[in-house]
């Protein structure tokens, strides 16, 4: 079924079959990072609740982080809508295992590979799902954190950071994270690049969610917001010496 | 000069006639020539007693490695050090031209020399290149002020900052600088985060690499700690060098072929006509 009005340019848009279908070419609403680490009994996932309109920082309650089944939690940083979107799929994916009724539910492996596919699918289309995707989970006592990226990269990880978190939190991780950490030094770790995060990243805000999973469920904390330093004796009077500096 | 002046009257302000001619190439397929840049992590803080700059030692050509241990500290004057990244060749000249002149003003006014008199000069000369002169430095000294980190941008625009990190790791030393840093710290606590957030530039970032530089700068005097770590050894190299004796390489045939004269050796007096 050809649009009216769009022969001309079609012929010279020649990798697209389907002359009517769209392109993903720039996020509008889009979510900044998300950081998961694993800890002893499970694994826990951090990001904040901002949605950022292009440079405007529009939507401040945007939770990022879902639970899906019982086994698996999935945390988004790019297009919010998409990331709705990904949440439609897997809700759909979720309530047919369920109809099944066969005593075996999705675990995170499970979740991991059915998105990576719909991921690399959407991209060989040149329409991706404009997101790099955290899940993490715990089933049958096995620990799970993964990541899926925009063009269907993925890998399995202790520690993984989408956006910025790749520049800003990585490095802590692969210093400081250690296989036996408890929940509260897990929260420690997550806290200290989050704060990082928020100092260095314009897209962030202070107001963060700790989601953790283990095989006893899923626990995803209410919103609340880290304590900030801003008191250097350099930050009080910077042009004292030097005019024309900031 | 009579004919340029006759050409065209000084309109003041900057001129852009290389940028035209650089448009024209361009166009015509001429590509400009690349440049070395030193992927880099490089980084100051403030201390209680004064400065401590840290920098990587790898200079990069594109995606190669050209020199594993290069200096990036540069000196400026006797309580003056400032850190490069950005084009190796822009770094290292207008850190060299700004200490000259630091030198000159010295005899000049008979007084140790201040930081914020090698910031204005490096700022200004860099905003009259707008941008072009790629240097990015970190920049400390300790005068009769106090102690001083500012940062310059390619631009011109400058920093005052109690702790810095510039070039490609910046990130990476940031990281550990926001979460480590605090301040009136000692001597070695300084040292020691001024070599992790480098380390860390190091570790996690492909442009920067090998061995740690650090320099403390305090009143009166500076110590510059050429190689402070070594975290990237040559492990397996052995010290003795390879010898190769006979027998490991296996024989499979020999052939001794004499060489034959050519030339007959007739006796009699040399030089006979």
């Amino acid at each position: 079924m050809e649009p009216v009005g769009l022969s001309s340019a079609s012929s010279k848009d020649s990798t697209s079959l389907d002359v009517g279908s769209e392109r993903n070419r720039y996020p509008y609403v889009t979510g900044t990072s998300v950081l998961g680490v694993k800890y002893k009994d499970g694994v826990a996932l951090a990001a904040d609740l901002g949605g950022s309109y292009g440079s405007t920082l529009r939507y401040k309650s945007v939770e990022r982080i879902k639970a899906i089944g019982k086994h698996t939690l999935l945390g988004a940083s790019g297009e919010i809508s998409d990331f709705q979107e990904i949440l439609r799929y897997l809700d759909e994916l979720i309530l047919y295992d369920n109809m099944w009724d066969d005593g075996n539910s999705l675990g995170p492996k499970e979740i991991h590979n059915y998105l990576n596919r719909v991921m690399y699918n959407r991209r060989n289309k040149f329409n991706p799902l404009w997101n790099s995707l955290v899940i993490g989970g715990v089933k049958n006592g096995q620990k799970y954190l993964g990541m899926v990226g925009m063009i269907g990269t993925h890998f399995e990880d202790n520690h993984v950071a989408t956006g910025f978190g790749n520049h800003l939190a990585r490095p802590i991780f692969r210093d400081e994270w250690r296989e036996d950490m408890t929940f509260e030094e897990a929260v420690r770790l997550l806290e200290k690049c989050l704060r990082v995060l928020l100092y260095r990243d314009r897209s962030a805000i202070n107001k963060f969610q700790i989601a953790k999973i283990t095989d006893e469920g899923v626990t995803i904390s209410q919103p609340y917001s880290l304590k900030t330093f801003w008191g250097f004796s350099a930050f009080k009077d910077p042009t004292k010496g030097a005019e024309g500096s900031w | 000069m009579a004919r340029a002046a006759a050409d065209s009257p000084p309109k003041g302000g900057f001129s852009f006639d290389l940028c035209r001619r650089n448009d024209m190439l361009l166009k015509k397929g001429v590509q400009p020539p690349s440049f070395r840049k030193t992927g880099t992590t490089i980084v100051g803080l403030v201390f209680q007693d004064g400065v401590i700059l840290g920098a990587d030692t790898r200079a990069t050509e594109g995606p190669i490695v050209a020199d594993k241990n290069c200096e990036k500290i540069h000196y400026m004057a006797p309580n003056i050090y400032c850190c490069g990244a950005g084009t190796a060749a822009d770094t290292e000249a207008v850190t060299d031209m700004v200490s000259s002149q630091l030198q000159l003003h010295r005899y000049a006014t008979g007084r140790e020399s201040r930081v914020i008199t090698a910031l204005t000069l490096l700022k200004s000369h860099l905003f009259s290149y707008q941008g072009y002169v790629s240097a990015a430095l970190v920049l400390g000294g300790v005068d009769v002020t106090g102690p001083h980190l500012h940062t310059v941008y390619p631009h011109g625009s400058t920093d005052t900052l109690p702790f810095a990190t510039m070039g490609s790791g910046s990130l990476a030393a940031m990281a550990i600088f926001e979460s480590k840093y605090r301040e009136g710290l000692t001597r070695d606590e300084g040292i020691k985060i001024v070599s992790e957030a480098i380390c860390s530039g190091i570790f996690n970032d492909l442009g920067s690499g090998s061995n740690v530089d650090v320099c403390v700068i305090t009143k009166g005097r500076a110590e510059y700690l050429r190689n402070h770590l070594l975290p990237n050894p040559r492990t397996y190299v052995s010290s003795k060098g390879y010898s190769f004796v006979k027998g490991h390489t296996e024989v499979l045939s020999t052939k001794i072929t004499p060489l034959k004269e050519k030339v007959e050796v007739v006796e009699g007096d040399a030089m006979e006509e």
